[in-house]
């Protein structure tokens, strides 16, 4: 089915993503948590022959995580922005790319500028979404129709 | 000789990657200026003598396309190399197209941002 | 004269004499240093990726993992009087062996281990044989820094 390849395309995506800007790898979870602890979304949208949002789930502490190792600091290290938010931001708007770059039709692609906003957990969809572990981070990501 | 460069990206974290790489390539490099988005860019374009664009496209405000077609436009600004640093799927395509000097594909590694740079100001590698 | 680099292992040279050598790189990593002011070198030959992954053979043997390797080599470069800002830097292996999971794919584990502390030192990569799924052997000339990788299947 046609959402399957997306999601593991997504994956793909993601993992290129943080292992070659920030030297992280990411593995399936086994295991879903119950709950999710509080959590920021970063979101982009495309548009073209196929217009979808990408969502991120990570935590604040994952941010910081990516943005010691993009800098090559250690967590904690930079006053850049403390938040880690910028971080996950460049790595969702990096994954987006590498999603439609290999795609023939690529020209008639638009990416938006990736936003970010904390995350409502209360009743969490856990089905909905893919969960990685990235060295020891738990991340959950999906790829949505456009509302 | 020393060089003047200008980052153009909309993320504070890209432009101190970019810049870290810099500094580590031991250029001799007179100044960095950032900018985070087209119009900024040219703004330091306006004031400063910059020898290298690195550049972003997919910013707010305004796009790094539009702040590349408007130098090519511009008598004082078109003889300056851009490279384009982008995860713009098009991105390649848009350099070729509008014969700009370069174009480096997010995510990228240091040793490609540098062999860009060396390669945009005609320096050797040591 | 060939000096062998074993498994999990590292040595330095100033002697234009030697060569040293490492086979049957698969998923682990060979790195080598090399100052061409001093002319010399040293190469690393490690198993996994972080020694977090089991600290008591960390300190047992710390050539095994990338960081305290890599430690290890660069602070033996250092006091040799190579200064880290002429350090060549070249990777081989890291190749993509299944282990016994079929999953943790270790070698590319093992590659973005080194580029993450290449990159906290503020070092360039200046040429690399890595990934696909073949062996590998590393040279390093001291006389020259010449390094030579052959893919051995």
């Amino acid at each position: 089915m046609c959402k399957d390849n997306n999601a593991q395309l997504l994956v793909q995506s993601l993992a290129e993503a943080l292992e070659t800007m920030a030297f992280i790898s990411i593995t399936p979870l086994e295991q879903a948590p119950a709950q999710l602890e509080s959590a920021l979304k970063a979101s982009i949208r495309f548009t073209g022959p196929m217009s979808r949002s990408i969502e991120l789930l990570a935590s604040e502490d994952f941010g910081r995580y990516v943005q010691g190792n993009l800098l090559g600091e250690s967590p904690g290290e930079s006053s850049l922005c403390p938040s880690g938010q910028d971080a996950i931001k460049e790595i969702i708007n990096v994954t987006c790319g590498l999603i439609l770059r290999d795609k023939s039709d690529r020209a008639s692609y638009t990416m938006a500028v990736p936003r970010i906003e904390s995350f409502d957990t209360s009743g969490w969809a856990v089905h909905q979404w893919e969960l990685l572990d990235a060295d020891g981070f738990m991340l959950a990501v999906r790829m949505r129709e456009e509302q | 000789m020393k060089f003047n460069l200008l980052i153009v990206d909309d993320s504070a974290i890209t432009r101190a990657i970019i810049k870290r790489t810099i500094k580590m390539a031991e250029l001799t490099v007179e100044n960095i200026y950032e900018a985070g988005n087209g119009q900024s860019g040219l703004e330091v374009l306006g004031q400063a003598s910059v020898d290298l664009v690195l550049a972003d496209l997919n910013m707010p405000e305004m796009d790094g396309f539009e702040m590349t077609r408007r130098m090519l436009a511009d008598e004082r600004l078109k003889h300056i190399p851009v490279v384009v640093i982008s995860a713009e799927p098009n991105a390649a395509d848009f350099a070729r197209d509008v014969g700009i000097h370069g174009c480096l594909s997010k995510p990228f590694t240091p040793e490609a941002v540098r062999s860009a740079v060396l390669q945009a100001l005609g320096v050797e590698h040591v | 004269m060939n000096v062998i680099v074993g498994i999990s292992d590292a040595k330095v040279s100033r002697d234009p004499q030697k060569i040293l050598v490492t086979y049957s790189l698969g998923s682990c990593i060979g790195m080598t240093l090399y100052d061409p002011m001093l002319k010399v070198g040293g190469m690393l030959h490690y198993q996994l990726p972080t020694s977090t992954l089991d600290a008591s053979k960390a300190q047992a043997n710390p050539m095994m993992f990338a960081d305290t390797g890599f430690q290890y080599l660069l602070q033996k470069m250092l006091a040799m009087g190579a200064k880290k800002k002429r350090l060549k830097v070249h990777l081989a292996g890291g190749a993509q062996i299944l282990d016994d999971s079929g999953v943790f794919d270790i070698g590319r584990r093992n590659y973005a281990a080194a580029r993450k502390l290449l990159w906290q030192q503020g070092m360039f990569i200046d040429g690399e044989d890595v990934g696909g799924n073949a062996p590998r052997n590393l040279n390093l000339s001291i006389a020259d820094g010449s390094v030579v990788i052959k893919t051995t299947r």
